[in-house]
């Protein structure tokens, strides 16, 4: 059986992942395989991860790029982007100053209305 | 611009490059660009199996680095921030499609760009580079099979080299289940393909 279906214990899991990716201290790794001797089902598990991580190194050998294109691409999105945010900026700027305005306008007639009734 | 940052720029940190891009360096986003295109590439097409999907989602998370390069601390890797952004975007992208439908992802035949694996076939004959298209598409399929939640750990430790320490920071998972996840990703992986390739020898 190759998948170990059981769960095993998370330390025995960190060694698997580490001896298989060949990090484990050669010290460790001894007594690890001594483990692994007394243990078949693991053994088999471990040997099941070793094959899986082969298969996938197998697409390492298929390489793809991004189409030339993609640059100017990315560039022309970049500069739409900014060209919104220009816009943006510039309509809230334009309704910032209507607001001032309005307010000026506003202040003036409320001076002259209470200047009209003073009089 | 300075001519001093522009000659740099290729030999800079990541991190670096952030830095100078956070200050409104454009040349620093073009270079980080350039050395992350391919490797994103590669990462989301293992999620999408179409290039013009692949493509589009490469391209938003090189905007969303654009737009969110404030929000950018130097504490984490460039790499590790980048990669949390790409596989959120594929993950959305991976559940809407799901949701849209149920077809075979693994090759698309509406998708134009689809181009045959490239395999590097040095010294192979040809029934050799045969043989080993057939396997890596057997390979491809299986990936596509195997629990999400496997597959994920298994090409960002298998395909994109990343450490134990950078894929815990992007699944935000803990070391161990990391770990764990990778060794059950591996075994499934080659219980899935294992037959088929053994029955061929």
């Amino acid at each position: 059986m190759s998948n170990y279906r059981q769960d095993l214990d998370p330390v025995i899991e960190e060694y698997i992942c580490d001896y298989v990716d060949d990090t484990m201290d050669p010290a460790i790794a001894e007594v690890f395989e001594e483990y692994l001797d007394d243990n078949e089902e693991v053994r088999a598990y471990v040997e099941a991860s070793k094959r899986g991580k082969g298969f996938l190194q197998q697409l390492s050998f298929m390489s793809l790029s991004t189409p030339e294109k993609f640059g100017q691409e990315l560039e022309d999105k970049i500069k739409l982007e900014q060209q919104l945010d220009r816009l943006e900026q510039n309509f809230s700027a334009s309704t910032h100053t209507g607001t001032i305005v309005l307010s000026i306008g506003l202040i003036i007639a409320l001076l002259l209305g209470g200047s009209a009734i003073l009089l | 611009m300075s001519g001093k940052k522009a000659t740099n720029v290729s030999k800079m940190s990541d991190e670096d490059l952030m830095e100078l891009f956070q200050g409104d360096y454009e040349p620093a986003f073009n270079e980080l660009v350039k050395r992350y295109q391919d490797r994103v590439h590669n990462f989301i097409y293992r999620y999408t199996h179409n290039h013009q999907d692949c493509e589009d989602i490469v391209q938003e998370t090189f905007l969303r680095v654009y737009r969110s390069r404030h929000s950018y601390e130097r504490i984490a890797r460039f790499s590790t921030w980048l990669y949390t952004i790409a596989i959120n975007l594929a993950k959305s992208h991976y559940k809407k499609k799901k949701r849209m439908t149920k077809v075979s992802m693994h090759k698309d035949p509406s998708d134009p760009t689809d181009f045959e694996i490239v395999l590097s076939d040095e010294g192979l004959t040809p029934d050799e580079v045969l043989h080993e298209k057939l396997c890596v598409q057997e390979v491809e399929k299986a990936l596509e099979e195997i629990p999400e939640d496997f597959r994920e750990v298994v090409i960002l430790r298998d395909l994109q080299q990343l450490t134990y320490e950078e894929i815990a920071d992007i699944t935000d998972l803990p070391m161990g289940t990391v770990k764990s996840r990778i060794n059950r990703g591996r075994s499934k992986l080659q219980d899935k393909v294992g037959s088929y390739v053994y029955a061929e020898h």
